[in-house]
């Protein structure tokens, strides 16, 4: 599919909204469709598949809203938070206040991010890899999703005051969870997520209780705010880009879908040891493999779950032990374990 | 061990904010007299701000200690509910036993509780006006009222570890801010409000 790659191509260089005509364009192109030639604004029937996810992505980045978000788990633990979201072209800057557990304000500028906890008076700054609905849709490629997705537009509903159409991503293999999302209307903007099990059991729903599209949010002012660290002390998350090879880290067989993104050598705050963080994704999961020298003391291995997020720590390669964490089935963690091998 | 006796109980009480009426009236008096009744005033507002002071409440177990404990607690039997196999939980005796830090954790968890559930009724109701769409299921996330789902031993460095994990999610809608929002405000698991996925 030629048409498809030139679009990917140009998606990393190009400003984001360009990016999505040609896209649209080749999709038109592919779809057999020779009259289009206005891609922005194309009938729901005739978008097809991936273009749909890749559309919601950047709504999610280039929308500017307020609202109220809820994660509901199926344990039947919930969080919320209140969220301010000012996106301008390629530049994103947003605020989210949690309305659960501790207090905490976080404020995103781009790859920036402070988190300021009122309660200790500490401000955590760090690094934001990537941002999004899909983190790394756009670096996976919609191409590759497509392998492993099915994606059809099941319907339509009204949600949270919107008129949303309704997307199934069914996953083609058992390593992936399955989502459903509902895509407002007119911006494709995400305004609730499930995340689905094999059995198409709701894991963990992820939605806007309430929303604005398109509010006032100023954009100057969040800047502001973020700046003001006044009377809190500052603890910067170390972190450098490392190579998993260099480190002497490699996979015996790859996961299937997931591509290795980033690899950090990371220096925590607090006094711990460091490790290795190696990031995978097949586009719309990911799984972080942290790994540091195993240590004197015997350890257990362990598997654990919280929400929708599947965890397990387990000794890797003679000295090393491996905690894996990441949004798909346990099964594909162990995928993980298993394949992983120490080259030096 | 103390002997519980009613007028310490009635401290404790007014402390809580659960006296009213006469019994207020006569428990206030005996606080403005009464040296010992003011010593134990201050000891559970003491108590109080230190558990919810992150900096003073934090464990300052070792990892040496925890793993000790790892290892004493899977010795140990303990009669857990059933849980589904999409949420094995190995070593389940950590989640169910208390640990050295358990009980700040469980502490914000009950002063969250009242705030979240006034949002998850909000959200739930919100979420169950949708109309049925064509698959007709909406948006329901069908709580398993069988199993008690057990509260996750969260120690610093797998905190640590979980905040990393959400740097790679990302930063903007849904999907990553789930990811911040699950990683550090989940409160205790409280049975869902039962709403059946309309088929």
């Amino acid at each position: 599919m030629p048409h498809v790659k030139i679009a990917l191509l140009w998606c990393r260089w190009v400003p984001t909204l360009m990016a999505s005509s040609l896209l649209a364009a080749a999709g038109g192109a592919v779809a057999a469709s020779p009259a289009e030639s206005a891609p922005a604004v194309r009938p729901a029937a005739e978008r097809a598949g991936v273009q749909w996810l890749v559309r919601a992505h950047e709504a999610s980045r280039r929308k500017t809203y307020a609202g109220t978000f809820v994660v509901l788990s199926a344990s039947g633990a919930t969080a919320s938070s209140r969220i301010w979201h000012a996106g301008d072209g390629d530049q994103q800057v947003e605020r989210m206040d949690a309305l659960s557990g501790t207090p905490r304000t976080t404020f995103r500028h781009n790859a920036q991010v402070v988190t300021f906890l009122p309660e200790s008076r500490i401000a955590k700054t760090e690094q934001r890899d990537a941002a999004g609905l899909f983190p790394h849709l756009m670096r996976v490629g919609p191409a590759s999703v497509a392998q492993f997705y099915g994606v059809r537009h099941a319907g339509a509903e009204r949600v949270a005051g919107f008129d949303t159409d309704v997307l199934q991503l069914q996953p083609k293999d058992t390593l992936r969870y399955g989502y459903r999302l509902w895509a407002e209307k007119k911006s494709g903007f995400a305004v609730q997520l499930q995340t689905l099990d094999g059995d198409g059991r709701i894991l963990e729903q992820a939605a806007f209780s309430d929303l604005d599209l398109d509010a006032p949010v100023r954009a100057d002012r969040l800047l502001q705010m973020m700046a003001d660290t006044t009377g809190y002390r500052i603890e910067k998350a170390e972190r450098t880009a490392a190579s998993a090879a260099e480190e002497g880290w490699a996979l015996k067989t790859p996961v299937a879908g997931f591509q290795p993104m980033d690899c950090f050598r990371r220096v925590p705050a607090s006094s711990m040891p460091g490790s290795m963080q190696w990031i995978f994704s097949d586009g719309l999961a990911t799984v972080s493999l942290f790994i540091e020298p195993y240590g004197t003391r015997p350890r257990q291995e362990w598997q654990n779950a919280m929400g929708v997020t599947q965890m397990l720590g387990r000794r890797v390669g003679a000295d090393w032990w491996l905690v894996a964490i990441g949004e798909v089935p346990a099964q594909t963690l162990k995928a993980f374990a298993s394949a992983l091998e120490r080259r030096r | 061990m103390t002997t519980i006796d009613s007028s310490s109980d009635a401290v404790s009480a007014l402390a809580d904010g659960a006296l009213h009426g006469p019994a207020l009236v006569a428990t206030l008096d005996r606080l403005a007299r009464d040296g010992q009744a003011q010593a134990q005033w201050h000891a559970y507002h003491l108590i109080g701000d230190v558990l919810r002071s992150e900096d003073l409440a934090r464990s300052t177990a070792s990892s040496d200690f925890m793993d000790k404990l790892q290892a004493r607690l899977a010795q140990e039997e303990i009669v857990r509910p059933v849980v589904s196999a999409a949420a094995t939980v190995v070593p389940a005796d950590l989640a169910v036993r208390p640990a050295a830090n358990g009980d700040s954790f469980r502490w914000k968890m009950a002063a969250g509780f009242a705030s979240l559930a006034a949002v998850a009724a909000i959200g739930w109701n919100t979420l169950a006006m949708t109309d049925a769409g064509a698959d007709g299921t909406t948006g329901a996330v069908q709580a398993r009222a069988d199993a008690q789902p057990p509260v996750m031993l969260r120690n610093a460095q797998l905190d640590e570890l979980l905040a990393a994990h959400n740097q790679a999610v990302g930063g903007a809608a849904l999907q990553s801010q789930a990811g911040y929002v699950r990683s550090a405000s989940f409160e205790t698991p409280q049975p869902a409000p039962s709403l059946q996925p309309q088929r």
